[in-house]
C-alpha cells in the first residue's frame, strides 16, 4: 500500500507506532499528504455530522419478551421433550401397523413443526433464508395430515387413470365416457341454392345443440360467377358425425375432411395440477395464521399470490381443453351451382338482311381505299397520262 | 486530528448474560438497524436480533467479538428484510440528514449526499460502519467478512472518490 493510503488509517488510529512515525516524517516533507489529510478529516467530520439521528424504540418491549421467554418453569423443559416422545411413538407406530391417517397425526405434525421451529432459530443467524426453506419443506415433504393423504389418494387415482389410458390406447381398445377428443370437421358443398343452404346449415347447427360461430359470403358482380358462403359450426361432440352427414346431403360434397386430438391426458394431468396447487395454497393460509414476524408475513403472502396466479392459468388452460372437447367444430364452405344460359331463337330474313348491308360496306370501303392510294401515287402515273394525251391530239 | 475508538471486549468462557447484552448493546442494535432499513422497522429487527442471540446464546464461547456477534446477526436480518422489500440495501436517506444547520467549516449536507450516492455499495458500507457507527476496522472485517487491509483500502478510496467530488482534489 502507498504511503497516501495510510492517511485515513493514520487519522483513525488504525496504524502501527512504525508506519504512524514513517508517515509523520513524511507529511512533514510533503505537503500534499497534509492536504489530503486535512480534506480527510473535513469529509469525516462532516459524515458525522450530518448522521441521522434514530431515538431508540421498542427496549422495554424487546426485555419484557426475553423475560418471557425465558421463564418457562423447569417442569416444562423437562416434561416437553417426553410428551413429544408419546405422541410422536402414538403415531409413528400404527402408521407403520398401516392404520392410516388419525387426528394424532395433525397434532404431531404441528407440535412437531413447533419443535422444530424452535430449534431453527438459532441457525437464523448463519443462514437468514431457513424460513423460506422451511415454507418449502412444509409444503413438499410427505406427512400423514388429511391434506396430504387426499393428495396421495388423488395422485394415485390421476396415475391410475393415465396408465389405463395409456394401456387402451396400445391395445387399440374404445376407452369410455370421460374421454375428452377435440374433433375437427371441414367439407365444401356444391349447393343449387346458397340462400337455401344458408338456411339449412344453421337449422342443422341447431338442431345439434350447436351454434354458428362465424360466417362469411361473397357475391360476385358478374352474373356468371358463382356465389359462395363460409360457415363455421360448433356442435356437440357427440352430435359431430350426424351433422356431418346431414351437411353432406344439403348438395353434392366435392372435399370432406374430419380429425380428432385426444386431449384427455393434458386434462388429467391438469387437473391433478390443480388438486396439487390448491392444497398448497391452503397450507399456505395456515401458516399465514400462525406467522406473527413481518418478514416471514411478507415471504408466504407472496408465495400464496403465486400459487393463486398458477392456479388460474391452469384452470384457464382446462377450462379451453373442456370447451374444445364438448363442442367440436365443423367449417363449411358452400359454392351455388352456376346457371345455365337458354339458348336466343334465330331470325334467317334479318341476319340476311344484316349480312348482305355488312358486305355492301365492305365492297365501299374497299372502293375508297383504291381511289385514295390512286390519288396519292398521281404524281407518279399523271405525267405519262398528260403525255399519252397531248400525243393522241397531235395524231 | 487521529480519531479515537473503543473496543468491545471479548467474551469468553461461560455464555454472557442476555439481560445484560440487551441493556449495553441495544441502542447500538436499534441504530445500526435504522440506518439500513429505517426507524419503522428498525425496532422489529433489533427484537429479532436479541431472540436470535437467546436461542443460539449458549452456543456462543467468546470464540468473537460479542458484538460484531450480534451486529453480524443485525445486518443478515436487515439484508433480508431489503431483499424482500425489493429495496436498497444502503439507502442514503436511512443515515444521511439531508437538511440542517451546517457548521461553516464543515461541507454541504446536499454535496455530501450526492457525492455518497456516487459511491459503489461497497464503498458506501464501509463509510457507513465506520463513520456513523464508529466500529474498528476489525470490527468492520468481522462484519462484513472480508481482510482488515480491504476494510483500509476501501475506506481510502471512498475517501479519495469523496474528496475528489468535494473538494476538487486528485486522488
Amino acid at each position: 500500500m502507498k504511503s497516501s493510503e495510510n492517511i485515513k488509517a493514520y487519522l483513525d488510529n488504525e496504524l502501527s507506532n512504525d508506519e504512524r512515525l514513517a508517515l509523520e516524517s513524511q507529511m512533514s516533507e510533503n505537503e500534499d499528504l497534509r492536504n489530503e489529510m486535512n480534506d480527510f478529516d473535513q469529509i469525516s467530520k462532516s459524515l458525522r455530522a450530518s448522521a441521522k439521528s434514530h431515538p431508540v424504540e421498542g427496549f422495554e418491549k424487546t426485555r419484557n419478551l426475553l423475560a418471557r421467554q425465558t421463564q418457562k418453569p423447569a417442569w416444562v423443559k423437562i416434561l416437553a421433550p417426553v410428551a413429544l416422545l408419546a405422541i410422536l411413538s402414538a403415531v409413528l407406530i400404527p402408521a407403520f401397523v398401516g392404520s392410516g391417517e388419525s387426528v394424532e397425526s395433525a397434532a404431531m405434525d404441528k407440535v412437531a413443526t413447533a419443535a422444530a421451529a424452535e430449534s431453527s432459530v438459532a441457525s437464523e443467524a448463519a443462514a437468514p433464508s431457513d424460513f423460506a426453506d422451511k415454507l418449502d419443506n412444509r409444503s413438499m415433504a410427505p406427512t400423514n395430515s388429511p391434506a396430504e393423504s387426499e393428495l396421495a389418494e388423488s395422485a394415485k387415482a390421476d396415475s391410475k387413470q393415465k396408465n389405463i389410458i395409456r394401456e387402451k390406447s396400445v391395445t387399440g381398445q374404445t376407452y369410455e365416457p370421460n374421454r375428452q377428443v377435440i374433433k375437427n370437421g371441414n367439407v365444401d358443398i356444391l349447393v343449387p341454392s346458397l340462400s337455401a343452404a344458408e338456411q339449412a346449415v344453421k337449422a342443422i347447427a341447431q338442431r345439434y345443440q350447436g351454434f354458428v360461430e362465424s360466417s362469411s359470403s361473397y357475391a360476385p358482380r358478374s352474373e356468371s360467377a358463382q356465389r359462395t358462403a363460409s360457415y363455421t359450426l360448433r356442435v356437440r361432440s357427440s352430435n359431430f358425425d350426424l351433422a356431418l352427414n346431414e351437411l353432406g346431403s344439403l348438395g353434392d360434397v366435392t372435399s370432406s375432411s374430419s380429425s380428432g386430438e385426444d386431449v384427455t391426458a393434458q386434462v388429467v394431468d391438469l387437473e391433478a395440477r390443480l388438486r396439487t396447487m390448491r392444497i398448497e395454497e391452503a397450507q399456505y393460509m395456515e401458516v399465514l395464521k400462525s406467522t406473527r414476524k413481518i418478514g416471514e408475513i411478507l415471504e408466504v403472502k407472496e408465495r400464496i399470490y403465486r400459487v393463486r396466479a398458477d392456479i388460474e392459468s391452469l384452470e384457464a388452460q382446462r377450462k379451453e381443453l373442456s370447451s374444445l372437447a364438448q363442442m367440436s367444430t365443423i367449417l363449411v364452405n358452400l359454392t351455388e351451382e352456376p346457371k345455365v344460359q337458354e339458348p336466343i331463337p334465330t331470325d334467317w330474313l334479318g341476319n340476311t338482311v344484316t349480312s348482305a348491308t355488312n358486305a355492301f360496306g365492305t365492297i365501299g370501303r374497299y372502293f375508297v381505299q383504291v381511289l385514295v392510294y390512286i390519288a396519292v401515287f398521281s404524281p407518279f402515273w399523271l405525267p405519262f397520262v398528260i403525255y399519252w394525251f397531248i400525243k393522241k391530239r397531235k395524231a | 486530528m487521529p480519531h479515537t475508538k473503543t473496543e468491545n471486549n471479548r467474551h469468553s468462557g461461560s455464555p454472557p448474560d442476555l439481560e445484560k447484552l440487551v441493556v449495553d448493546h441495544y441502542a447500538r442494535v436499534y441504530r445500526f438497524a435504522a440506518n439500513r432499513v429505517g426507524s419503522e422497522a428498525a425496532s422489529d429487527i433489533a427484537q429479532d436480533t436479541f431472540l436470535t442471540m437467546q436461542k443460539s446464546i449458549s452456543k456462543f464461547r467468546g470464540q468473537a467479538n460479542v458484538s460484531t456477534f450480534i451486529l453480524g446477526i443485525t445486518q443478515n436480518l436487515c439484508r433480508n428484510y431489503s431483499r424482500k422489500k425489493a429495496n436498497q440495501e444502503l439507502p442514503l436517506e436511512h443515515w444521511i440528514e439531508s437538511h440542517g444547520d451546517n457548521e461553516e467549516h464543515l461541507i454541504n449536507r446536499q454535496l455530501l449526499k450526492n457525492a455518497l450516492k456516487k459511491l459503489s455499495p461497497e464503498h458506501q458500507e464501509v463509510v457507513l460502519l465506520h463513520e456513523i457507527e464508529e466500529l474498528t476496522y476489525k470490527e468492520i472485517a468481522e462484519i462484513v467478512g472480508i481482510p482488515e487491509g480491504t476494510v483500509k483500502s476501501r475506506l481510502y478510496h471512498a475517501f479519495s472518490a469523496l474528496r475528489k467530488d468535494l473538494c476538487g482534489g486528485t486522488p
